[in-house]
């Protein structure tokens, strides 16, 4: 059986027609949201990640409609090639990306945090981004960048 | 478990109009997290129940009231003098859970890792549900004193019925699967956990093998003193004795000595073989045995600092 449901994605309402034990990840990837990936499948590895109502979801355990009604955003929302968001630049500018797999989730979960808190530390850098695995990087140029992004916000608001 | 369709409903008469006509078919939703380690191989309907039970913090004089489909984020965030739960909420898995998952949803069925239930059964908890015979005077915002006292001056903290449903003490409520207990078109609406006050004190430790895994040993105390004499002690503990429970003998033991680490130290080793440890995640029994000693102690000692003010 499906049913039509109604979000906001990526800053545009749309209709989705969906069945019952469908995933967001899959209702998403189906509609060439491929930048949602599909990793652990059981919400561990934070590569599905989406944010819901600017919260952090693992899009792979989360029915489809659980989003009906929400405000969902994907990585294709944030910035652009010609534009990066500024969290993506600060990862490119670092180097911090490798084989670029975790890379959506880690934008996501970053700008969730950025969102809340402008300027985090490294502790809460680190607490916050628990739920996004990368097994390339050893995590620590990830932590660099975000960092960067933090003491460049911190600028702004001192200015 | 495959879910075949899903229904919002708005309130709890929707609610139970759906689970009626559903039958064994319904299955009660809020975060959804839980239900990837569910194997049975059944379809089932989803009854999610986000719109239809409060959300959010209430407090009282010395409670504070969490309605059922509060996420454990929200915990996490919210502050308040005498507020104990955001050290919980901080320990359970990673951000994105934290904000899926609801405390209805973490109490309601339950599995030997599960984190609030050790917490709650420490904290004597009151769990509030409504059934389908009560739902036109449930989820009211409001404490219900005389309920609390009810339950209360129970030696069995069993359960108590009163206009506004039923309430279950957290250790009568844990006693089985829960889910099992809610299976009769009954609710969880709203959990009640004491404001932790000065001269009262409460801990929590989880341990686990990486930052966002299972708990191997979770433990919580809450205690209480008054002129260097204890005068109340919950300690409960989980995953290595399977479903979480109090760890009486130990409380027993405990009630009325001094209120000092001495104590622990001399209780804590004698009575820990009371209880049936089972190693995690390849540790021996021996060694589940050995650092629940140790951390019992620990988070004992915790627990009067709190109490004593030092972490307040």
């Amino acid at each position: 059986m499906t049913k039509t449901i109604t979000f906001t994605l990526n800053g545009e309402i749309r209709s989705f027609s969906v069945s019952a034990d469908e995933k967001l990840i899959d209702l998403l990837r189906r509609h060439d949201y491929k930048g949602v990936k599909w990793g652990c499948g059981e919400g561990s590895c934070g590569a599905c990640t989406v944010l819901i109502d600017a919260k952090t979801a693992y899009s792979c355990i989360t029915y489809a409609f659980l989003a009906d009604g929400k405000d969902v955003w994907t990585i294709e929302g944030i910035g652009s090639i010609d534009s990066p968001h500024p969290i993506q630049k600060a990862l490119i500018d670092e180097g911090a990306v490798q084989c670029g797999f975790c890379i959506p989730g880690m934008v996501l979960s970053a700008k969730a945090l950025f969102d809340k808190n402008s300027t985090p530390n490294k502790d809460a850098i680190k607490e916050y981004m628990d739920g996004n695995l990368c097994r390339c990087t050893g995590y620590e140029k990830i932590y660099t960048a975000l960092q960067k992004v933090s003491a460049s916000n911190e600028e702004v608001s001192n200015d | 478990m495959r879910i075949i369709d899903f229904k919002k409903p708005k309130n709890l008469d929707e609610v139970y109009s759906m689970a009626s006509e559903l039958g064994e078919k319904a299955i009660i939703m809020s975060g959804g997290t839980s239900f990837q380690f569910l194997k049975e191989d059944t379809e089932r309907i989803a009854i999610d129940v986000n719109s239809a039970i409060p959300k959010g913090i209430n407090t009282d004089k010395s409670f504070f009231k969490i309605g059922a489909t509060t996420t454990i984020a929200d915990l996490q965030e919210y502050s308040a003098y005498g507020w104990v739960l955001n050290n919980v909420a901080n320990k359970l898995s990673t951000q994105p859970i934290r904000n899926m998952s609801t405390l209805g949803g973490n109490v309601a069925r339950i599995f030997p890792w599960s984190d609030f239930p050790v917490a709650l059964l420490a904290l004597d908890a009151q769990i509030n549900v409504s059934d389908e015979t009560e739902k036109k005077n449930i989820p009211k915002p409001i404490y219900s004193s005389k309920l609390e006292q009810k339950c209360q001056s129970s030696s069995e903290h069993s359960t108590s019925h009163n206009k506004n449903g039923f309430a279950y003490k957290a250790e009568a409520f844990f006693k089985q699967q829960p889910a099992h207990l809610l299976k009769n078109k009954t609710l969880i609406t709203s959990i009640e956990v004491p404001i932790v006050l000065n001269g009262s004190g409460f801990a929590y430790h989880k341990e686990v093998r990486t930052s966002g895994g299972f708990s191997t040993l979770t433990v919580a105390a809450y205690l209480k003193y008054n002129k260097n004499i204890i005068t109340d002690v919950k300690i409960a503990a989980g995953a290595a004795l399977g479903l979480p429970v109090r760890l009486k003998a130990i409380e027993e033991a405990l009630m009325e000595k001094s209120a000092n680490n001495i104590s622990f130290e001399e209780i804590v080793p004698v009575l820990i073989h009371h209880y049936p440890w089972k190693g995690k995640e390849g540790g021996s029994n021996e060694y589940a045995q050995h650092l629940a000693e140790t951390i019992i102690i620990d988070v004992l000692k915790e627990s009067l600092l709190d109490a004593e003010g030092g972490t307040k």
